[in-house]
């Protein structure tokens, strides 16, 4: 376990070590336990754990009994999907279109040089966003 | 009480099965509305959601093809990724009224003022994770709150293992700088495993 591996793990995961991957508790455990720093992040997003942990479950009670009755209506056929669900197809010629327009940019900012690394910088946490808010499938740095 | 696994009662449904079906909905349906309600932030939304991954079982069903071995975790994999997935395609920002009720604070029978400060630190919490984008909170609300596994969490959101990481670590930072100045009064929530669980737990 390195220090930058376990900051990563704390940062991801929070203090609670029941939520840290299996197969790297153990080596955190022990080099938490060993390593004053590292119990100095554990304690820091210990705080954001207490946060988080105290919203209770969302309580919404859902009509089983409408649902079940709506389902056992309906159809395979008579059964669409939201028109914001693509069809697969569509849905891989537009990441390709996106993943081929990055290229593109990434091509033309390569072609200056590096020169402008405001504008790379910006691209980059610009996609990042858009990844993030579930806008784009993919990001191809 | 039904003991038949989500497979099993996925085969039913199947044959048209109409108990089964409300059966695997019971089941599911209530953990199914608090995750839609963590990502949507928005009561309606939730409900919404719910019902219409619940059709999407109704439908899928009959052509539902369980892999040997995967037991019931398949079925919640694979429903829960429908969830968010409908969650992540309504894109919709939340209004500040259902922020403030859907995720209520715990509650001990507290003061007024506590019943205050508690219900203003959830409308801060609860605000904070209002801002971030949709996989992040979509991420956080798996990892943190449902208890999926990182891995689980990947196979949900149709996402490497690291990229599930890389939201989380995004998402976390995210929240601890919105929320600074109230995590510096609150006592850290640490939880580490003994000796004796550590070795033990289900998180891969």
């Amino acid at each position: 376990m390195t220090p930058d591996r376990f900051a990563t793990l704390i940062d991801a995961y929070g203090a609670s070590s029941e939520r840290w991957p299996a197969p790297e508790r153990q080596a955190a455990l022990a080099y938490l336990q060993a390593t004053p720093a590292a119990q100095a992040l554990v304690a820091e997003a210990g705080r954001l754990d207490a946060l988080l942990d105290r919203l209770e479950t969302p309580a919404i009670e859902i009509d089983l009994a409408r649902i079940t009755a709506v389902a056992q209506e309906s159809t395979v056929v008579a059964f669409k999907p939201r028109a914001r669900a693509w069809p697969q197809q569509m849905r891989q010629w537009a990441r390709a279109g996106a993943l081929a327009a990055a290229g593109i940019c990434g091509l033309v900012v390569g072609m200056e040089n590096f020169s402008d690394q405001a504008v790379r910088s910006v691209n980059a946490s610009t996609a990042l966003e858009l990844y993030d808010a579930g806008q784009v499938e993919d990001v191809s740095w | 009480m039904d003991s038949r696994s989500d497979e099993d009662l996925m085969a039913a449904i199947g044959r048209g099965d109409q108990r089964a079906f409300a059966l695997l909905a019971g089941r599911h349906g209530k953990r199914a509305t608090a995750l839609a309600a963590r990502i949507t932030l928005n009561r309606s939304d939730a409900e919404e959601v719910v019902q219409e991954a619940l059709l999407r079982v109704w439908v899928k069903a009959p052509s539902w093809r369980a892999q040997e071995g995967a037991g019931d975790a398949q079925f919640h994999t694979w429903f829960r990724r429908v969830l968010v997935n409908l969650c992540i395609d309504r894109r919709r920002r939340p209004v500040s009224e259902d922020i403030e009720k859907v995720p209520e604070m715990a509650d001990d029978q507290p003061s007024a003022a506590e019943q205050l400060d508690a219900k203003q630190t959830a409308a801060r919490v609860s605000g904070a994770i209002a801002e971030l984008p949709e996989r992040q909170r979509a991420a956080l609300a798996l990892c943190h709150f449902e208890g999926a596994t990182n891995i689980e969490a990947a196979a949900i959101l149709g996402l490497s293992v690291g990229a599930v990481e890389s939201l989380l670590v995004r998402a976390r930072r995210a929240l601890k700088t919105s929320l600074a100045d109230l995590a510096a009064e609150t006592l850290p929530q640490v939880a580490i495993a003994t000796a004796a669980t550590k070795s033990s737990g289900g998180v891969s």
